[in-house]
């Protein structure tokens, strides 16, 4: 699948195959729902429409973060994790007497992708899951407040995995030593976990339209069908399968973390979508007028950029 | 032209470094619905809580009109020393004006000579920023200065919430949601009494809150 032929400067030959080839997807989806809505304007296609747009906001992200230069690309990635975890936390109503608290908790995102950055693996693992577990009440300490202190130091360092530890590892890709004769280098493996993420999505909601029946879990979310999911699971692992130039391994391990990409994105969508259920929300926030927040568009991406992060490192790194 | 070097000034200061900082790192969304097509003078009055509301007013204000657009401020606060009073004339574009009666100013009187030299105001009826969401009674002056000029419409705005990242009497902004809801101009009626004239301002701007986006 891979034709070495053209080149985008900045990036490497396989990763600017796999931009090319999306970008001439996106251009032909861009003009038929275009000619679709110009032609049949009675049809609903609002959604896709919808979807059509984000992509191209998806690809120009990802092509600014990830071909100019490092540095960008950690402060790019930082910013990103930031927003998601204010959008969390602002919605979560912690104690007024605890700000401090809190602004200590906004402190590791700087911390944790400075430590990305300087590629030193043991302190970026420890410093949220051990580090900011016990930081965070030291502060509480200092402010004498004890009132919902257990909620808040729960609520944060959760919140703190949730966005700030699992994007972070999107960032380590980059720090992570260069694999000999491995062409398409970090910016192939970063294009297929976020590439993939986002197709399961859509595959999902395809087949789910197309074929769903069979609820999985109505309380969470009701659009969520089993044809959906496995539509979802089989499109997903053939499309990786396909863009298997994109990472070191080989075809049987590529299957594989494509369809562990597929069942951690479809988790990590639910697990976003329970929490605001749980909250009663519909948007995490209007930071993207008409998408929601940041957090709405990376709940896939929370969950699958971990399970790929580890698999790749197990395979290739240990 | 030292008018247009204070609007773009202003338009640097706010439209390109305090709007986005706003948006990226508190978390304010900002909503309007076209409030300014067709004015050339207004008072913005809004609900007040935090001093992060008299940025996202000035966020809020679009560029033709933001060099002549001064939020009313108190002497005797802000203008304590000489770079108090530089700073807030500088990067707030303040207009000062002494709370008290006396030494034969009226702030009232002050005000319409503001709005005589086809300026505009922005002010908080509550006077100060008061107990976090809880909305106190309104101060008589904005209505003595609408009623003094009733061809200037005001222009009411919902602020939701600013007392979260930046509250009173603490230093530290810290991230969160807050949110700014501009209405569309109305005008007063100028028969009404003040109390009346009071009650429909602060009915405009509590009814944003309830209609988020129509």
């Amino acid at each position: 699948m891979y034709f070495n032929s053209i080149k985008i400067p900045g990036f490497t030959a396989p990763a600017s195959e796999a931009l090319i080839m999306t970008l001439g997807l996106l251009v032909f989806f861009t003009i038929l729902f275009w000619g679709w809505g110009f032609f049949r304007a009675q049809d609903n296609i609002v959604n896709l429409k919808s979807r059509t747009k984000s992509w191209w906001v998806i690809i120009i992200i990802y092509a600014t973060m990830m071909g100019i230069k490092k540095e960008i690309s950690f402060i790019g990635l930082g910013f990103m994790s930031f927003i998601a975890l204010r959008e969390l936390l602002s919605k979560l109503q912690i104690n007024k007497n605890l700000r401090r608290v809190l602004f200590w908790a906004y402190l590791a995102v700087p911390i944790q992708f400075y430590l990305a950055y300087i590629g030193n693996f043991q302190a970026f693992l420890l410093f949220i899951p051990v580090g900011m577990f016990f930081i965070l009440p030291f502060r509480a300490i200092i402010e004498g407040v004890a009132e919902d202190s257990i909620k808040t130091f729960s609520q944060l360092h959760w919140a703190l995995m949730l966005t700030v530890f699992s994007l972070s590892h999107i960032a380590y890709f980059i720090s992570l030593p260069e694999i000999p004769g491995f062409e398409a280098g970090y910016q192939g493996i970063v294009y297929f976990l976020i590439f993939l993420t986002q197709i399961n999505d859509i595959f999902q909601f395809i087949s789910g339209k197309l074929f769903g029946k069979h609820k999985i879990t109505p309380q969470i979310s009701p659009n969520k069908t089993w044809e959906g999911f496995f539509g979802g699971l089989i499109l997903t692992t053939l499309m990786g399968y396909h863009l298997s130039y994109l990472v070191p391994l080989n075809a049987m391990q590529t299957t594989i973390a494509a369809a562990l990409i597929a069942i951690a994105g479809f988790f990590g969508d639910l697990n976003i979508s329970a929490v605001k259920r749980d909250l009663n929300i519909k948007d995490m926030s209007n930071f993207i007028p008409g998408h929601g927040g940041i957090l709405d568009r990376l709940d896939s991406l929370t969950f699958s950029s971990l399970f790929f992060f580890y698999l790749i490192y197990f395979w290739i790194y240990l | 032209m030292k008018h247009m070097i204070r609007k773009i000034w202003l338009h640097i200061c706010y439209k390109m470094i305090m709007k986005p900082f706003l948006k990226i790192f508190v978390g304010v969304e900002f909503y309007s619905q076209d409030s300014f097509k067709d004015v050339d003078q207004f008072i913005f009055v809004a609900n007040h809580n935090s001093h992060m509301d008299t940025m996202m007013l000035l966020c809020s204000v679009p560029f033709r009109l933001l060099g002549k657009t001064h939020p009313l401020a108190a002497q005797d606060y802000f203008g304590k020393t000489p770079i108090t009073t530089w700073l807030s004339k500088i990067f707030v574009n303040a207009a000062l004006i002494k709370r008290i009666k006396g030494d034969g100013e009226n702030p009232i009187q002050m005000m319409v000579e503001w709005l005589d030299l086809g300026h505009s105001l922005i002010i908080f009826p509550e006077g100060s920023r008061g107990t976090p969401d809880i909305m106190q009674s309104f101060k008589k002056g904005i209505s003595l200065v609408l009623k003094e000029r009733p061809n200037i419409p005001y222009i009411p705005a919902y602020l939701e919430n600013t007392s979260g990242p930046l509250p009173k009497g603490d230093g530290l902004l810290i991230p969160g949601y807050s949110s700014i809801r501009v209405g569309r101009p109305h005008y007063i009626d100028n028969d009404s009494s003040d109390e009346e004239n009071l009650n429909q301002i602060k009915k405009t701007i509590l009814s944003l809150q309830q209609n988020p986006e129509s």
